[in-house]
């Protein structure tokens, strides 16, 4: 009986590790096709990442486990050629929860109220918000096609983690996996577009309609974005105000 | 400082509620602001909520219509651009967020501190603004006058700085509420279509389908 007991701990304990160190998606490799240059792949990406810096305004369900939700507004600037951030939560009657800044020289925190007063929170919060609007600053390690036709870009980071930015056939929807050096998935991020990304659309920004960031460890949440507005903005001041 | 910041979090949907405060215009004292408490049996109003801040390119705006009966069952709907409606009756607070052509239960943690400022509303209901929680005065001028809540508790004054009550011409009724959280942050709610003392369907304070 023991006995039984302790192989039932172990075929559990061997599909654990198993789950745990999952493999990478394998990529199918495109016939004759060319290593895409730095040109045609910025040109990929920046249908996903825009170049220009933006002021978006996105309606924000966060759900944590336990079917705890909550709906908020966001505004988020980026400036991608200064790989800097300013972004605002607010309630939904517009008191102001959580601002800070983010560039690459210095991250301040201008108000922070329960839950954001974290630092931890705070830093995470803005990592996922880097993760959504900015390309991987990775190089590409692999590029084809995945099972299900999508096509996929593998990029391999400086800290070992590895991103995968897919593209479904008809480029309404696109993924980006970030997976830890075990092949962990740790962050996952849908962008769903309300008409193809092509490089002839005759509109000069088409943006996400809805983003999905969802958190496997080490906490677990989900972040649904609605994009109520967007806004080209100056880019002499990054993470100044914009009057 | 954690029931400062209790009320901050609830007082984002309740002190919108002041708008349903009985008022007599070119009032020249909180008393007469009291006095004329009470009057009012409900009010349906349009509403436009303007948020500034330093960092957005133009005022993020939001539209929605508000209900009031007396004595203490309210309903602040917003329809744009995120469809949510705050119902309160009595001591229950609760939002519905529409979400695939339905409305479901918000249960954030914010909505419990909701709760905690329902007393306080409650007594502004009643034209009582020196509460617990802020001092009150009135201010004549510009006409038709304006009233300025300021937290007692230094440790809120970091959320909110104040809240002004800009009277309108019209008896009974509130012309914007600006609930100013710092020198270059605030948020400016005006009301439109205001009509006093009609009969409101008891089933606009239940929980929306």
């Amino acid at each position: 009986m023991r006995r039984k007991t302790a192989l039932k701990y172990l075929f559990v304990f061997i599909f654990l590790i198993g789950a745990g160190c999952a493999g990478l998606p394998p990529i199918i490799p495109l016939d004759h096709s060319p290593t895409p240059d730095e040109q045609s792949l910025s040109h990929e990406l920046n249908d996903l990442f825009p170049t220009d810096p933006f002021q978006f305004v996105h309606a924000i369900e966060l759900t944590m486990p336990g079917s705890h939700s909550a709906m908020l507004m966001g505004v988020v600037n980026i400036h991608p050629r200064h790989r800097a951030i300013h972004c605002v939560i607010m309630t939904l009657e517009g008191l102001v929860l959580f601002e800070a800044d983010h560039t690459s020289k210095a991250f301040t925190i201008h108000r922070a109220v329960p839950p954001f007063d974290s630092q931890a929170l705070a830093r995470g919060l803005v990592s996922d918000i880097e993760l959504i609007f900015f390309s991987p600053r990775g190089k590409l390690d692999a590029w084809g096609k995945l099972e299900n036709k999508d096509k996929i870009l593998r990029f391999s980071e400086a800290d070992g983690k590895t991103i995968d930015i897919t593209i479904s056939p008809d480029r309404t929807l696109w993924t980006q996996n970030v997976r830890t050096h075990s092949h962990r998935l740790k962050r996952s991020v849908k962008y769903l577009f309300s008409q193809p990304q092509t490089a002839t659309n005759n509109q000069r920004f088409v943006f996400p309609k809805s983003i999905t960031l969802t958190a496997a460890f080490p906490s677990r949440y989900t972040l649904t974005m609605t994009l109520t507005d967007a806004n080209l903005i100056s880019d002499t001041n990054p993470c100044g105000d914009n009057k | 400082m954690l029931m400062a910041k209790k009320i901050f979090l609830g007082t984002a949907a309740t002190v919108l509620m002041v708008v349903m405060i009985s008022v007599g215009a070119n009032a020249t004292s909180l008393a007469d602001i009291q006095a004329t408490a009470g009057n009012i049996r409900s009010i349906s109003a349009d509403f436009i909520q303007e948020k500034h801040m330093k960092i957005l390119v133009k005022p993020l705006v939001s539209k929605g219509i508000i209900r009031f009966q007396s004595p203490d069952a309210l309903r602040f709907e917003y329809r744009e651009p995120i469809k949510n409606i705050l119902i309160m009756q009595g001591k229950s607070v609760s939002r519905y967020i529409h979400r695939d052509n339905t409305f479901v239960r918000d249960n954030a943690a914010a909505m419990g501190a909701m709760t905690v400022v329902m007393d306080e509303i409650s007594q502004w209901l009643k034209g009582d603004f020196n509460t617990s929680v802020f001092n009150a005065t009135i201010e004549e001028t510009p006409e038709p006058g304006r009233i300025i809540l300021v937290p007692k508790d230094k440790a809120m004054t970091h959320f909110i700085q104040d809240i002004v009550l800009v009277l309108s011409e019209q008896p009974g009724v509130f012309k914007e509420v600006i609930i100013r959280e710092s020198q270059d942050s605030y948020t400016r709610l005006r009301f439109d279509t205001v009509q006093l003392n009609e009969n409101i369907n008891p089933d606009v304070f239940a929980a929306p389908k």
